[in-house]
């Protein structure tokens, strides 16, 4: 029972040391999202030039809804400090906000399904899966700057 | 028969019960003992006797199986140690990724 007990032990620890070890090279490894991207999805050359130019396009919408989520964040923080919280502006500016972050949402959808559509069939799936709850998680989030 | 007979009782006062030696029989008992203490496979041999083939034929059988169970372990411990780290890169990627193109996200994070 002794020698059993010993050599779960020295099972225990095999185990221990290859999760150890391995986690360790394997997380070593650092790769820029453009790298990953292509090999999480085994995306051809074609495929991640069409997907670079959609990304490149989609920058100038983004930047556009980053200022307008930025401005309208901006003007809740300030009527909050103003203890403006129940004025009618403030209520204005809330539904606003909602509109503007529903509009971004949307567009960050119809992105992701763009580039969804570069990709095979399983692997659009497997990065629509993935990445479509990120954003709706963040759809029912209220307004970040204010809190 | 009882025991007031006295025919009967003289019979078993002169009976004597000389058992002859076995040969060799002590050095059969310490080679059993030594057999016994040397053998690190007495569950091989229990193997082996389910089987029906001699004990010898299986002493590799503890050991081989003890390698089999610590590369086993190894293949576990390696396999998940593997997925948890892809998982929590992807996690971290998609994370990263997703906040890249999503202005909701990206100003967040330039707010807090």
């Amino acid at each position: 029972m002794h020698r059993l007990a010993r050599f779960a032990l020295l099972v225990v620890v095999v185990a221990a040391c290859a999760y150890g070890v391995t986690s360790y090279y394997t997380g070593r490894r650092s790769e820029d999202q453009w790298t990953w991207l292509r090999l999480e999805f085994h995306l051809n050359t074609a495929q991640l030039t069409r997907i670079h130019a959609l990304h490149a396009a989609f920058q100038p919408v983004c930047a556009d809804h980053c200022n307008r989520v930025a401005a309208a964040q901006l003007r809740l923080t300030a009527l909050e400090q103003a203890g403006g919280k129940s004025s009618p502006e403030y209520a204005a500016t809330a539904v606003e906000w909602d509109a503007i972050k529903r509009e971004c949402n949307a567009a960050t959808l119809r992105h992701l399904q763009a580039v969804a559509q570069v990709m095979d069939p399983d692997q659009a799936r497997r990065y629509l899966a993935m990445m479509v709850p990120r954003i709706a998680r963040s759809d029912h989030q209220g307004p970040r700057g204010v809190r | 028969m009882t025991d007031q007979d006295p025919s009967l009782s003289r019979v078993l006062q002169s009976w004597r019960h000389d058992p002859r030696a076995a040969p060799r029989f002590n050095a059969g008992v310490w080679a059993r003992i030594e057999a016994a203490r040397t053998a690190p496979w007495s569950s091989a041999a229990i193997i082996a006797r389910w089987c029906g083939v001699p004990a010898q034929h299986f002493r590799w059988a503890l050991p081989l199986g003890a390698s089999l169970v610590l590369l086993l372990a190894a293949t576990v411990g390696a396999g998940a140690g593997y997925l948890q780290t892809v998982r929590g890169r992807n996690d971290r990627m998609a994370a990263a990724y997703v906040q890249a193109i999503d202005p909701v996200q990206m100003t967040a994070g330039h707010h807090h």
